[in-house]
C-alpha cells in the first residue's frame, strides 16, 4: 500500500484529533476523599552539583567582605570590579535576629532579589551551614579522624544520596519518602499514589515503602497515550472503536504470566504508570498560573497544579521533589551561577504568588538541598566540592526574616573549616534540618525517630524555623 | 624524568593474593550448581531464536534475512568478523561538510552517531561506542556548539573501541570535549600568592567513574572488606595530588589562551608553563617535583590503569550494557580475567586479544561469549536478563524492519529523543550529568528485583513520565508518521512479510515474537497481542492489514519481553 499517502492522511487527521485525550477523562479516576482543610505540602528543590553557599549568602560588613575577597581572589575578580559581587551591588539583609551576629552583616547577590523580598516579608528563612554529619564535628576532630564521618564526602552521587536518604548511593528510602510513609500511617484516607511526586529525576529522596514516586511532567501537561493513528482510523471507520478500547486496556495490563523478576517489575511499573497518568490527568486542572518558562519554573508550575488538586487526588499530605542542575561550577562560575540563582529566585517568587492566589501558601513549605557546599578557596574561575552549605526555607508557616544555624566568616584558619581548601564543616546536621520540616509536616516524635534515626545525636532536634 | 613512578607493589600483591584466596560464595544468579565443565554452553546459534537472542544482546537485533543467514553459525566467528569490519567515521563527515562550505549544525555529531547506530554495518563497534559513552560520559548538553568537539570525542571512542583501555583512557583525557565537560581545559597550576588551587573535577571523576571507583573490589566485582568494612580507594589528599597532574592542558593553537580554529577537534596540548611543578602524590604513587606535564599524565594514567580495581570495575559495567543488568560475580570475574590477561578463548577455540592487559577485544568477547549468555532459556533463573535501554529498543525496530531512508538530520523527533514526555528519555551523548542516565548500582525501590537487591540501572528511566513518552515516540515511527512536513518519507519500514500474514493474527504475532523478542514472549503475551488485534476484522484489505501489523508491533514493543532480553 502507499504508506506515503497514508502518512499524510494520518498527519492531517492528527491535527484535528490531538485533543481527544479528553475522552479518557471519563475513565475511573481516583475516588476523591474529602478531608478537612489540614493540607500540608513539603517541596524540596534540589540544586544539583553543589551550590556554592559562599557565593550565595555573602558577608556584607566590610571586614567580612574583605576576608571573602582575600579567600577567593581570582573568582571574585572574575565577576569584574563593578560586577554583581562588588559590595555595592549586593543586597544587604535585615534579619530580625541580627543581634545574634553582632557587627557581622549578610547580603544576597542581585540575582536573588526575589528571595531578599521574600526574606524581608517574613516568608523566607536562611539556614546556615547544613550538611551531613554522624556526630558533632569540628576541625580538630576532623583532622585527627577522632570522629565518625559520613562516607564518601565530596562525591556527587553519594552526597546527593546522603542529603536525601542519609546514606551513600544505594540507599533505599529517602527522608521525603519516609515522611510520606508516616503520613500514610497517620491518615488512612490518604491515597499514597500521589503523595510523593517528582518533577525532576527519579532520585532517592521520595523513595518510600508505601508508594512508587509519581513522576509528573514539568510544565503541567502530562502526556497521555498517543492514539492519533488509531483515532484517525476510528473516525474513518467507527468499527475500529473496539480495537482502540482493546489497545487502551492492553496497556493497562500488568500480568503476563512471567516468572522473571524484571519482566514482572516492568509490567507492573508500566501498567501502573499508564493508569496513574490517566487518573492524574483526570484529577488535575491547569490553574493558568504565571510561571517563568524555565526548567525550575515549569516544575513548580506542575507542583502548584498538583497541590491545587490535592482533594481530587486524595492527598492531604504531599511531598514534592524538583531539581535544578548546573551548580557544579568548577569553572566559569561567574557566568553560570548568577543565571541559576536568577532562575531559582524567579521560580520561587512565582511559586509564592501562585500559592497565595490558590490560598495554599500557609500550607506550603519549600526548601533547598544540594550535594554539598563548595570550597571557599577558588581554582581560578570556579570552586570545588565542599561539605556544609547554606539553604533557603520559604512558606506561610516559616518564621522568616531570620538566619538560623551558623554562617562562619571566610576566615579559613578558623575551626569552622577543614585545614585545606576551605571546606565548611557543617554545624547543622541534615537530621536537624529535616526534623524541623517533618515536625511541621505532622510527624510525631516517634515518626521522626524512625525517619531520622540519628536526629538526637546533635543539638536541638527542632531548629525553630517553622511555626 | 624517568622512572618517576612508584606503585606500591606490596599492596597490590596483597590484594591479588586475597582475591585468589576469596571463596566465591555460591553464584547468586545460578539456578543450581554449575554442570560439569561450568556454564560453558556452546556459542553455536542452532535456531533463529538463538540468533535473534544473541543479536539483541550484542547488536541491535536483526531482520529475518539475517536471522536465517546466521542460523547454524558460531558467535565467535560473528564477533571476530565484527572486530575486523571497517570503522564508520564520526568526525570526517563534519569535516567534509565544512570543506564543501556547507553549514555544520550544532547537532551534527548526534546525527552522525544516530546514523551509525541505526544503519551502519559495524554494529558491534557502534554498540561498544554507545556502551563506552555511558562509562566515559560526556554530555553535549552544556556545550554551546558541540558538533566538532563531540564528533571528535565520538571518534576517539570509536577508534579505541576494539583497542586497549589504557590507550582509550589517554585519548579521553586528551579530548577537548572531555576537558570542557569536566572543566580542566586551561586548568592552571596553583598560585600560592592568591591561594588558587587546581580544579579537582577531572581528578575526582577519572578515579570515581572512569577507572577504579570508590571502594576496593575483588576480582569478581564485589567490594573487598577489611574487618567487615568496605575500603575506600582514595581520599581527598589523593584528589588534591592528582589534580596537579591535569593542569596545563589547552586546545592546540598558538598559545595557552589562543586556540587554533581546529583546536576543538585536535588532541589537547600541554603548556608546561601552566603545569604544576610540585610533587604529585596519589594512590601510593609519587611523581617527583619538576616532572613535565605530558610525562606526568602518562605516569598518572599508568598508575591508575595498574590499579587492580580497573578490571572488575569496568567489566561489570560493560556486562550491564550488553547482556545482564545484574551480572553474577562469576561472570564479572571471567570478564575481569580476560581484561587482565588481554586474552580470551571462546568455546570453539577462537582466541581474542593481543595479550596486553586492558585489551578491549578480549574483554568484549568475554562479555558476549560467556556461557551464561547462551544458557538455554528453560534453564534461566528468574533473576536473569538485561533490562534494555530505550535507545536500543528503538534501534532494534529500525533494524528489524529495515526502516529507510534514515536521514537523521531532518528527523526532529530524534533530536527530541532525550525528552521523557515525547521521546525516549535518552539520547546518545546527552546524559543529564557525568553520572550517566542511570547508576550501575541502582536498585529499584518497590520492585521484586529491588527486594532481592538486584541492580537494574535502566529502571531509573521507567516511570510515569517516560512510559507514555516511549510508547508515543515508537508509535509515531511504527505507524510511519515521521518525516518531513511535506510528507517525504523517512524511516519507511518494510512490513511486506508482516502484511502478508495480517489475516492470521496468530501467525503475525508468532513472527513478531521471533523477530522482536527472540521467541521469549510468554503465552499470555502472545494471547494478549493476538486478541487485541483480532478485535479488528480484516474487511478493508488496504486499511485493516497495515493497521493490524502496526498495532501488533506497537503492542509488542511495549511488552516486558521486549524490554527485557534473557
Amino acid at each position: 500500500m502507499n504508506t506515503h499517502t497514508r502518512r499524510v492522511f494520518l498527519k492531517q487527521a492528527g491535527k484535528g484529533l490531538l485533543g481527544t485525550s479528553a475522552a479518557f477523562a471519563g475513565l475511573a479516576a481516583t475516588p476523591a476523599v474529602a478531608f478537612s482543610g489540614d493540607y500540608r505540602a513539603l517541596i524540596c528543590i534540589f540544586l544539583k552539583g553543589g551550590l556554592d553557599h559562599a557565593d550565595t549568602l555573602l558577608p556584607y560588613d566590610e571586614p567580612g567582605y574583605a576576608l571573602l575577597r582575600q579567600a577567593r581572589p581570582s573568582l571574585m575578580a572574575s565577576y569584574g570590579v563593578s560586577g554583581s559581587r562588588s559590595r555595592s551591588a549586593l543586597l544587604p539583609l535585615n534579619p530580625s535576629n541580627q543581634s545574634r551576629f553582632g557587627s557581622r552583616r549578610f547580603a544576597l547577590p542581585p540575582q536573588l532579589a526575589g528571595l531578599k523580598d521574600l526574606f524581608e516579608a517574613g516568608d523566607l528563612a536562611i539556614v546556615g551551614n547544613v550538611g551531613p554529619l554522624l556526630a558533632p564535628t569540628d576541625r580538630n576532630s576532623f583532622e585527627a579522624e577522632s570522629v565518625a564521618l559520613p562516607a564518601r564526602l565530596f562525591s556527587h552521587n553519594d552526597q546527593q544520596s546522603t542529603w536525601q536518604a542519609l546514606d551513600v548511593e544505594g540507599a533505599q528510602l529517602g527522608w521525603g519518602g519516609r515522611f510520606v510513609d508516616a503520613a500514610v500511617r497517620g491518615n488512612p484516607a490518604l491515597n499514597p499514589k500521589y503523595a510523593a511526586i517528582t518533577t525532576g529525576e527519579l532520585d532517592v529522596f521520595l523513595a518510600s515503602q508505601s508508594t512508587r514516586q509519581f513522576s509528573a511532567a514539568a510544565g503541567g501537561s502530562q502526556r497521555d497515550l498517543n492514539m492519533v493513528a488509531i483515532d484517525y482510523l476510528l473516525e474513518s471507520e467507527p468499527r475500529r472503536a473496539a480495537l482502540r478500547e482493546a489497545i487502551v486496556a492492553f496497556y493497562q495490563r500488568s500480568e503476563f504470566g512471567h516468572r522473571a523478576f524484571m519482566k514482572r517489575d516492568y509490567a507492573q511499573i508500566s501498567a501502573q504508570g499508564i493508569r496513574n497518568v490517566r487518573d492524574y490527568i483526570a484529577a488535575t486542572v491547569d490553574q493558568n498560573l504565571e510561571f517563568p518558562q524555565t526548567t525550575l519554573g515549569a516544575q513548580l508550575k506542575t507542583i502548584a497544579n498538583a497541590m491545587a488538586a490535592n482533594q481530587a487526588l486524595g492527598t492531604p499530605r504531599q511531598v514534592f521533589y524538583a531539581t535544578l542542575g548546573g551548580f557544579d561550577t568548577h569553572s566559569a562560575q561567574s557566568s553560570q551561577l548568577p543565571i541559576l540563582q536568577q532562575e531559582l529566585a524567579d521560580a520561587l517568587v512565582a511559586f509564592q504568588r501562585a500559592l497565595q492566589a490558590l490560598g495554599l501558601w500557609q500550607n506550603t513549605t519549600v526548601f533547598t538541598g544540594s550535594d554539598f557546599g563548595r570550597t571557599v578557596i577558588d581554582n581560578g574561575d570556579g570552586t570545588d566540592h565542599g561539605w556544609g552549605g547554606h539553604h533557603f526555607v520559604a512558606g506561610g508557616a516559616v518564621r522568616g526574616r531570620r538566619i538560623y544555624g551558623s554562617v562562619p566568616s571566610a576566615d579559613l584558619g578558623s575551626a569552622s573549616y577543614t585545614s585545606r581548601s576551605g571546606r565548611l564543616i557543617p554545624s547543622v546536621a541534615i537530621e536537624q534540618y529535616a526534623g524541623t520540616l517533618g515536625r511541621w509536616f505532622g510527624l510525631t516524635p516517634q515518626d521522626l525517630d524512625g525517619a531520622l534515626p540519628n536526629r538526637r545525636r546533635f543539638g536541638p532536634t527542632d531548629l525553630g524555623f517553622l511555626s | 624524568m624517568t622512572r618517576a613512578l612508584h606503585i606500591a607493589m606490596p599492596l597490590m600483591t596483597l590484594l591479588s593474593t586475597a582475591l585468589c584466596a576469596t571463596m566465591h560464595a555460591s553464584d547468586a544468579n545460578a539456578a543450581a550448581a554449575p554442570p560439569r565443565g561450568g556454564w560453558n554452553w556452546p556459542n553455536t546459534l542452532s535456531t533463529r531464536e538463538d540468533v535473534a537472542r544473541f543479536l539483541i544482546k550484542a547488536g541491535n537485533g536483526a531482520d529475518m534475512t539475517t536471522l536465517n543467514a546466521l542460523t547454524g553459525t558460531d558467535t565467535a566467528d560473528w564477533v571476530a568478523r565484527e572486530f575486523a569490519k571497517p570503522r564508520t567515521p564520526m568526525l570526517a563527515p563534519l569535516l567534509a561538510r565544512q570543506a564543501a562550505g556547507e553549514p555544520v549544525r550544532n547537532d551534527e555529531h548526534a546525527n552522525v552517531f544516530w546514523d551509525a547506530l541505526l544503519q551502519a554495518d559495524d554494529v558491534l563497534r557502534q554498540r561498544m561506542v554507545y556502551a563506552l559513552s555511558q562509562f566515559f560520559v560526556v554530555s553535549d548538553k552544556p556545550f554551546g556548539a558541540p558538533a566538532f568537539p563531540l564528533a571528535h570525542y565520538q571518534e576517539q571512542l570509536s577508534r579505541h573501541a576494539f583497542g586497549n583501555f589504557r590507550d582509550l583512557l589517554e585519548a579521553v583525557t586528551y579530548a577537548p570535549a572531555m576537558a570542557q565537560y569536566l572543566t580542566y581545559l586551561r586548568n592552571e597550576k596553583a598560585d600560592p600568592a592568591s591561594g588558587r588551587v587546581p580544579d579537582e573535577n577531572y581528578a575526582r571523576e577519572i578515579l570515581q567513574l572512569f577507572s577504579i571507583g570508590l571502594v576496593a573490589l575483588n576480582l569478581d566485582g564485589t567490594p573487598a572488606l577489611r574487618n567487615g568494612q568496605q575500603i575506600e580507594t582514595y581520599d581527598n589528599t589523593d584528589i588534591e595530588g592528582l589534580a596537579r597532574v591535569f593542569t596545563g592542558l589547552s586546545l592546540a593553537g598558538p598559545s595557552f589562551y589562543t586556540p587554533a580554529s581546529d583546536g576543538e577537534y585536535q588532541r589537547l596540548v600541554m603548556y608546561d608553563a601552566f603545569h604544576a611543578p610540585e610533587q604529585k602524590r596519589f594512590l601510593d604513587t609519587v611523581i617527583p617535583a619538576g616532572t613535565a606535564g605530558d610525562a606526568s599524565i602518562r605516569l598518572a594514567l599508568d598508575a591508575i590503569f595498574a590499579h587492580p580495581n580497573v578490571a572488575p570495575f569496568f567489566a561489570r559495567q560493560l556486562i550491564q550494557r550488553f547482556t545482564d543488568s545484574d551480572p553474577s560475580p562469576g561472570y564479572v570475574r571471567r570478564v575481569a580475567i580476560a581484561f587482565n590477561q588481554g586474552r580470551f578463548r571462546s568455546a570453539n577455540g577462537t582466541v581474542f586479544g593481543t595479550g596486553r592487559r586492558g585489551d578491549l577485544q578480549a574483554t568484549l568477547a568475554a562479555v558476549l561469549l560467556h556461557g551464561s549468555v547462551f544458557r538455554p532459556t528453560d534453564r534461566l533463573w528468574a533473576g536473569d536478563g538485561k533490562l534494555r535501554e530505550p535507545v536500543l529498543k528503538f534501534a532494534q525496530w529500525t533494524r528489524a524492519f529495515r526502516a529507510a531512508p534514515i536521514i537523521t538530520d531532518i528527523e526532529y523527533r530524534l533530536f527530541l529523543a532525550s525528552r521523557a514526555d515525547i521521546g525516549l528519555d535518552q539520547h546518545p551523548f546527552r546524559a543529564r550529568s557525568v553520572f550517566n542516565f542511570y547508576r550501575p548500582g541502582y536498585v529499584a525501590p518497590g520492585t521484586l528485583s529491588g527486594d532481592r537487591g538486584f541492580t537494574t540501572p535502566e529502571f531509573q528511566l521507567v516511570n510515569e513520565g517516560s512510559i507514555n513518552g516511549y510508547v508515543n515516540f515508537m508509535t509515531d515511527f511504527i505507524f510511519n508518521q515521521t518525516g518531513t512536513s511535506d510528507g517525504s518519507p523517512l524511516f519507511d519500514p518494510d512490513y511486506s512479510a508482516e502484511l502478508a500474514l495480517a489475516g492470521d493474527a496468530r501467525a503475525l504475532v508468532n513472527r513478531l515474537n521471533l523477530l522482536l523478542t527472540a521467541g521469549q514472549m510468554s503465552d499470555a503475551e502472545i494471547e494478549a497481542v493476538t486478541d487485541t488485534i483480532e478485535t479488528l476484522a480484516v474487511e478493508n484489505e488496504a486499511l485493516d492489514r497495515p493497521t493490524r501489523v502496526e498495532a501488533a508491533i506497537t503492542l509488542v514493543i511495549s511488552l516486558p519481553s521486549y524490554a527485557v532480553i534473557r
